[in-house]
């Protein structure tokens, strides 16, 4: 496994080529360009505030429903993307998996580099509406990196395993995008984790991005440090997962090239 | 395998088995699943497998550098994947000592939608070069592939010959220990193709063990020290260039029986080359020959209908395709003005001083006023020159030294 992570990190500047043509390719040709970064969770957030907010009337805990929807739209922007554009990315390859060696997993890892300064740019936007409704900051904000290294670890962990199993059964890169969106109702992505009843609340803690989207709200909206033992709870879970995501595909890499 | 000497490649015993018939869905791959799980038996469908190696080995000496020959499907390609890693064997092993390269496929890493430059970079780091390594190689980079102009513009406007080209130029600023090329030289002009074997040449010189296979042979005897003859996923032969080619090219034309000629006549022809022979002195067919021998040409042959001023052209060519030497019956005047019937015509060179080589026959007829010949036989015949000359070049030139006011010891 060692020996699997310094050969990666031999290879980590091919890493960032390809995390950076994977952006510049996204947005050359455009015409908004990085805006879109933006759009996405936005546009989002003004549905789910009209049809959930108005019309649903969930509560979003004090916070205006804009902050409060979107906050949690752009961590999960960064899974379901994320996830959706690894789960092909090694299959896309595949004539450069037949004649180039280098380690797989930088497909899947680039496209989530790639994904991941998609949203740091959206996340300006959350500061300009933490001023607009004048929601202060915090040093509970010092609690972001570890929150993001979560989902991170666990959007790579995951996609490290579709992305092999899509290069064999070219299906899964269909059931992935119905999956996440499964996922999200069950991640207090529309409505805040007070929704859920409490005798049900440990099960839906088990979902890592449950947990880093509702740590999240609560440092950047409310001041608030994130239940440490739900932290640490995710973050074994994402270890594990990653450990057994990555052993797996360094094992089943070498039948790549076989396919024909 | 041996344990003292560790030489930079080393395959004992290796076999490769691809399972063709893959299934692309679960749905496919559901029932083959189900079997797996029942039986507990990983292979797959009996039926679906295809042995590309069948018990290779072989190993590369230091600064050496190894052909590999082969007909298409014999197994070239798949050592290559084996060694850069790319797939994996069913059985045997093989070693990799020091940093591999492969040329593969020239600008396989490119994006379309990027730019020359941001190409260069990609591509680079695809081969295992830092960025920091690509900057400082750049402006190199740019030079060898002549394309300063364009590199701001994406390469989805390139030819394919610049794509070639910038490929090679970040390909060619790789510093492996061993380097594996793979019919990368097929594609390019003329001038690219000297640019390709001079940098080959270069890495040859600094000591690069390499691995060169191709279906172009002359490059192949230019290059390689030593050369591989694979068929069919074996290794039926390791020897000299010129030995592994020749009996790749027996083995080649072995199908097509030798004293039948490859010809381009059609069952309608004028003129018809019914049999080309080489003879040594006692009139034994011959395969090689000792240079400054005599070699004997006979052409059977059957004509249809009257041919008019008939000219018979023989010409011997190295495999390379030098032309050594051409001759035509028009200076002799053996034919008759008017050609009928049957015969049989030979052409004696009393000493052939040709250098060892590879070389070839190739016979034509041609009619008064027509360009294009009635038959023509055109490499059909292989034979090869042995001899003690330390000589280099195409032929033997009788000669001597004198040498004056020397005092001796």
């Amino acid at each position: 496994m060692f020996a699997h992570l310094k050969e990666l990190y031999w290879y980590r500047d091919l890493l960032i080529s390809l995390a950076l043509r994977d952006i510049k390719v996204r947005y050359r040709q455009t015409l908004l360009g990085v805006a879109w970064a933006v759009l996405q969770p936005l546009a989002f957030m003004l549905i789910f505030t009209l049809v959930f907010a108005k019309f649903g009337q969930v509560r979003s805990d004090g916070t205006p429903y804009p902050l409060f929807s979107y906050t949690g739209l752009v961590p999960w922007t960064l899974f379901s993307t994320g996830l959706t554009l690894a789960v092909n990315s090694v299959a896309a390859n595949m004539n450069l998996v037949k004649k180039i060696y280098f380690p797989r997993e930088v497909f899947p890892i680039g496209v989530i580099i790639g994904c991941l300064t998609d949203f740091l740019i959206a996340s300006t936007l959350i500061a300009g509406l933490m001023l607009w409704y004048k929601v202060p900051a915090s040093l509970q904000l010092l609690w972001l990196p570890w929150l993001l290294a979560i989902e991170v670890l666990f959007v790579i962990a995951i996609s490290l395993m579709v992305s092999a199993m899509n290069v064999f059964y070219r299906d899964v890169k269909y059931i992935v995008p119905l999956v996440v969106q499964l996922g999200m109702f069950a991640t207090p992505v529309i409505y805040p984790i007070s929704a859920v009843p409490a005798h049900l609340r440990s099960w839906y803690l088990l979902n890592p991005m449950a947990v880093v989207i509702d740590g999240m709200r609560s440092v950047v909206l409310h001041a608030q440090a994130p239940g440490i033992g739900e932290l640490c709870q995710a973050t074994a879970i994402v270890l594990v997962l990653s450990i057994g995501a990555y052993l797996y595909f360094k094992r089943v890499e070498v039948k790549f090239a076989d396919l024909i | 395998m041996s344990t003292t000497t560790k030489h930079p490649i080393e395959l004992a015993n290796v076999w490769k088995r691809y399972q063709i018939g893959s299934h692309d869905s679960l749905r496919d791959a559901l029932p083959g699943l189900l079997r797996r799980w029942t039986r507990r038996t990983d292979a797959g469908t009996p039926e679906g497998e295809f042995w590309a190696l069948s018990d290779v080995s072989f190993h590369v000496r230091q600064g050496e550098t190894l052909g590999i020959v082969g007909s298409n499907g014999a197994g070239k390609s798949t050592i290559l994947k084996l060694l850069s890693r790319i797939t994996t064997q069913t059985k045997g092993a093989l070693r990799v000592h020091g940093l591999l390269a492969a040329l593969i496929e020239l600008g396989g890493g490119f994006h379309p939608d990027l730019t020359g430059e941001e190409n260069i970079y990609l591509q680079g780091t695809m081969l295992g070069l830092r960025h920091r390594e690509i900057r400082r190689l750049y402006d190199s980079i740019v030079a060898f592939s002549e394309l300063e102009k364009f590199l701001k513009t994406p390469v989805k406007r390139y030819s394919s010959g610049m794509v070639v080209r910038l490929g090679f130029a970040v390909a060619a600023h790789v510093h492996p220990d061993v380097l594996l090329i793979d019919e990368v030289l097929a594609v390019g002009d003329l001038a690219f193709q000297q640019k390709c074997f001079r940098r080959i040449d270069e890495l040859r010189q600094a000591g690069t063990t390499m691995i060169f296979i191709s279906h172009n042979l002359e490059a192949v005897q230019k290059l390689c020290d030593r050369v591989l003859l694979l068929k069919e996923g074996r290794v039926i032969g390791e020897g000299t260039p010129a030995e592994m080619i020749r009996r790749y090219h027996d083995d080649v034309s072995m199908r097509t029986a030798r004293t039948t000629p490859v010809s381009t006549a059609t069952a309608e022809s004028a003129f018809q080359i019914d049999e080309i022979a080489l003879r040594d002195s006692s009139g034994n067919t011959l395969e090689t020959l000792e240079s400054g021998t005599p070699l004997r040409v006979e052409m059977a042959f059957t004509t249809r209908r009257l041919i008019r001023q008939p000219v018979v052209r023989v010409a011997i060519e190295r495999l390379d395709g030098l032309l050594c030497h051409a001759t035509t019956t028009r200076s002799d005047h053996t034919l008759p003005e008017v050609l009928t019937g049957a015969g049989t015509l030979t052409l004696e060179y009393p000493s052939l001083n040709l250098l060892p080589n590879l070389y070839q026959v190739t016979v034509e007829v041609f009619e008064e006023g027509n360009p294009i010949p009635l038959a023509a036989v055109r490499q059909g015949h292989c034979f090869q020159i042995t001899t003690d000359h330390h000589e280099q070049g195409a032929v033997h030139l009788d000669h001597h030294w004198t040498m004056n006011g020397h005092q001796a010891a």
